[in-house]
């Protein structure tokens, strides 16, 4: 049985968010995303994603600091 | 934890109040159709799922008065349905008229998840009935994978959302078109052959001036030379000039392509569709139609092909799929090109200075032309147009096109050559802006990568631990299997995930020793909701947590025999689990009421539902035969029939538990004994079988329970025929028969413990005892 079999399923929803905060972090070392797009969009997965489809208006606000955040990166 | 009573008030079927108190136990709830049942059910959901029932909500959206109260309900009255938890905890439920629902004490639920916690009998075959994909959906939230799946959907939106708000198609769409423009003035050139061409205009049009040291100033230096060249034209000139930009937008060109494009994409996706359906009509049939030998009678014409040849269908189906893709991106291009071209041209022959010419009396042919072509809006044009709009732009625009190639024809070469030296400069002072949209395309690509990859990344942990999941269930899905289908020659069975689909899941079982992917293919209604009843309980069992289990209805589709080995499973694999289960099987309720222990078990047997105002009723008399009664004044005859129906199922359980003998029947009828003939055979043991207590405390033969039964034997010949064989019977002559009934019922039960000599479960083989030893029956002969 692997890891995530043991792992309790009553525990899913955190550790979706967990897991996903720790993904991004590694594909951020490896690749050149701007520091700020990748905080707006791991405190938007920690925050909502998880938990519900999000609306579009929400997406929306999330596209545009990525935006904001490539187009200002340095 | 574990229900202790639900209580419904106006909701549903309900009336002021129907309670289901369980004490603790686990429930087995008998009621005819329309009895209740699902009310209760559909409370315990809507609890659960937040105000939502899914069997309803596509009825009802949020008309909660429509759909969740009683359509009698009055208007002042409490509308609420409450659940209490061993721990004396309550989560209930409001519903003011017209509003919302408001919910208290919605902890005391948390964490129970409606897809885990309540089956019905849809939702079983439902489940197996599924597509791959609608499986996958159904199980990631009972294996806890549902917020990862979120995530994944989550992050899908949000690149096409980024993708929208960097405006990418356009970003692109500009690039491409100031490429072209770049390749058109500069032709095969490199940056040096472009750069000693910006200096030979230099010298041309600035002689004597010093040359910049870079390219960037000498375009600066050249274009106010150019502009005031270009104002320094005639009127005619210039107008020239423009007919010249508007003519070299090629319109013609792009809107043939977008034509043929439109054409062969509309060609694709109409017998694609026509199709598609055709495939999945045939691909329903084809679990019907396989042999053994690996060959599919073809749904359509009836011959028999391989199934290899089916597989090379579908490979073509995918192939075709993939060919209309590409036909509509090569649509969506060429739409493109011509809202870069249409703009272009617009631009042109819309300038203040054109006014005179699109007055002129030559230009009369084109007026409509060019009224289309000033109404037209690139960036609608830009996603596509339907059909008949794009038939009148084409129309237009070769009007047009053929009109201005020929007014170029008399374009002055000082004029052509001033346009093509203007077009260089302007193709050379667009690429600081290619090189920074080059650029900021790069960064958006990059970052849509990103999030494809994280959505990747995210579905191949939701694969990976979907697969543990898996495994960790198959060994109790194979084992409840087993229990359900004990000795049968399908075995095996498994979920797994689908290696041709992003999103799938599927059952998989061996069926007579040969691998079946797909459990549609070769089991039975009755099988294939076996099968999905193993998944929910597996699922149950892996989640760990002491949760009730709420199954309604969920045998419907078994047989006797199958019916039996469900309670089977009960007791073995969820003795400490508490179910409430809702059957309207009344053979099957008997048949439980005298399996399932006493002391884990609880049950209750609901009324037939007579209207609104009444509501839910259980059922006051024992034995059933409260529904007789709930007839005696509307249906005298149904209420006769009824008992007696009471009585069919009643006697064979008596006789069996008493150890009645009767002698064998040849064929099916040995099953299927009237109760008449088990009750006449019942009087003749009573005297040597039955034994009651005294006062002294000594076992002494009654022979009350002989006469009782004489009774119902004499009414049942009376009434009981004449019901069944189409005559009417009076109200008194149908509680007579009622009363006879119970009556003889209750000679069988302690009146000091309650317990009935035919349901105790436990003995010394010798005898049947009631709880309190009051009554016995002697085994044997």
């Amino acid at each position: 049985m692997t890891q995530a079999a043991e792992e309790p399923l009553a525990d899913a929803p955190a550790d979706a968010a967990d897991w996903v905060d720790n993904r991004i972090s590694v594909a951020m070392s490896e690749r050149a995303i701007p520091a700020d797009a990748v905080s707006a969009l791991k405190e938007a997965m920690r925050g909502q994603m998880a938990d519900r489809t999000m609306p579009a208006g929400e997406l929306q606000k999330i596209a545009r600091v990525l935006l904001f955040s490539i187009e200002n990166a340095k | 934890m574990r229900i202790r009573e639900l209580t419904l008030s106006w909701f549903r079927g309900a009336a002021a109040e129907a309670t289901l108190p369980t004490s603790d136990k686990s429930m087995v709830v008998f009621g005819p159709n329309g009895a209740g049942k699902t009310s209760f059910v559909d409370g315990i959901e809507f609890l659960l799922n937040k105000g939502k029932i899914d069997h309803l909500s596509h009825e009802y959206a949020r008309r909660l008065d429509d759909a969740v109260v009683n359509t009698h309900a009055p208007a002042t009255a409490t509308r609420r349905v409450a659940l209490k938890t061993d721990d004396g905890s309550e989560v209930a439920a409001s519903i003011a008229p017209g509003g919302a629902p408001r919910f208290s004490g919605e902890e005391v639920v948390a964490g129970w998840s409606k897809r885990r916690v309540v089956l019905r009998q849809d939702e079983v075959s439902e489940f197996v009935h599924q597509s791959k994909g609608d499986k996958y959906s159904a199980l990631l939230p009972l294996i806890g994978l549902g917020p990862l799946e979120t995530v994944a959907a989550n992050v899908r939106a949000l690149a096409k959302r980024f993708k929208e708000e960097a405006k990418l198609d356009r970003l692109a769409a500009e690039l491409d078109r100031m490429k072209e423009d770049w390749g058109r003035a500069f032709p095969g050139m490199d940056r040096a052959a472009v750069g000693e061409a910006i200096k030979e205009l230099h010298l041309n049009y600035l002689p004597g001036e010093t040359m910049p040291g870079s390219i960037g100033s000498a375009l600066a230096a050249l274009r106010p030379v150019l502009e005031a060249r270009v104002a320094g034209l005639t009127k005619e000139h210039a107008q020239h000039l423009h007919i010249t930009t508007a003519h070299e937008a090629g319109l013609s060109e792009c809107v043939a392509e977008a034509v043929l494009a439109s054409e062969k994409a509309a060609a694709l996706a109409q017998p694609l569709l026509e199709e598609r359906l055709a495939v999945l009509k045939s691909a329903s049939a084809f679990g019907s139609k396989i042999q053994d030998d690996d060959t599919i009678a073809c749904p359509a014409c009836g011959s028999s092909v391989l199934a290899a040849d089916f597989n090379a269908h579908v490979a073509a189906e995918s192939a075709r799929l993939e060919s209309a893709t590409t036909a509509f991106e090569v649509r969506r291009a060429a739409f493109s090109r011509l809202a870069n071209a249409v703009a272009t041209a617009k631009s042109a022959l819309g300038r203040p200075d054109m006014d005179a010419w699109r007055s002129a009396p030559q230009q009369v042919p084109i007026a409509a032309a060019l009224a289309v072509l000033a109404a037209s809006d690139a960036d609608r044009l830009r996603e596509g147009m339907p059909p008949e709009d794009l038939a009148q732009l084409r129309d237009a625009v070769l009007a047009i096109s053929r009109h201005l190639a020929d007014c170029v024809r008399a374009v002055p070469p000082s004029v052509e050559a001033l346009v093509r030296d203007q077009k260089s400069i302007e193709a050379a002072s667009s690429h600081p802006t290619m090189r920074a949209h080059t650029e900021r395309i790069g960064k958006i690509r990059q970052m849509m990568e990103f999030l494809a990859d994280a959505e990747a990344q995210v579905r191949a942990e939701i694969k990976d631990r979907t697969e543990a999941v898996i495994a960790s269930i198959t060994t109790d899905m194979q084992r409840m299997w087993g229990i359900l289908h004990p000795a049968e020659p399908i075995d095996q069975v498994r979920l797994y995930q689908a290696e041709d689909a992003e999103k799938a899941i599927d059952i998989a079982l061996r069926f007579h020793g040969k691998e079946q992917l797909s459990p549609r293919l070769t089991l039975s209604e009755g099988h294939r909701n076996s099968l999905g009843l193993c998944v929910f309980f597996a699922l149950a069992k892996k989640d760990g947590r002491d949760l009730p289990l709420v199954l309604d209805d969920v045998v419907t589709s078994f047989d006797r025999e199958h019916r039996t080995f469900v309670a089977d499973l009960l007791l073995q694999e969820f003795a400490t689990t508490q179910v409430l289960l809702f059957t309207h099987d009344h053979d099957w309720y008997v048949e439980l009421r005298r399996r399932l222990p006493g002391k884990q078990w609880g049950f209750k047997v609901l009324l037939p539902w007579s209207d609104p105002a009444a509501g839910i009723r259980w059922d006051p008399a024992p034995y059933g035969l409260g529904a007789a009664r709930a007839l005696l004044d509307s249906n005298p005859t149904s209420a006769a029939n009824t008992a007696r129906s009471v009585m069919d199922v009643r006697m064979p359980v008596i006789a069996e538990q008493l150890e009645i003998p009767v002698p064998y029947i040849k064929g099916a009828r040995n099953d299927l004994r009237g109760a008449k003939e088990l009750l006449d055979r019942f009087q003749g043991r009573v005297g040597k079988h039955f034994r009651k207590k005294d006062a002294k405390g000594n076992h002494v033969p009654s022979d009350e329970p002989a006469v009782l039964a004489k009774a119902v034997t004499d009414w049942l010949a009376t009434y009981g025929n004449r019901g069944s064989h189409g005559a009417y019977l009076t109200r008194p002559e149908a509680e007579r028969l009622i009363v006879a009934c119970e009556q003889f019922l209750s000679a069988l039960e302690c009146p000091d413990c309650g317990s009935a000599l035919w349901q105790v479960t436990e003995g010394d083989g010798a005898c049947r005892r009631c709880d309190c030893g009051a009554l016995l029956w002697k085994l044997g002969h």
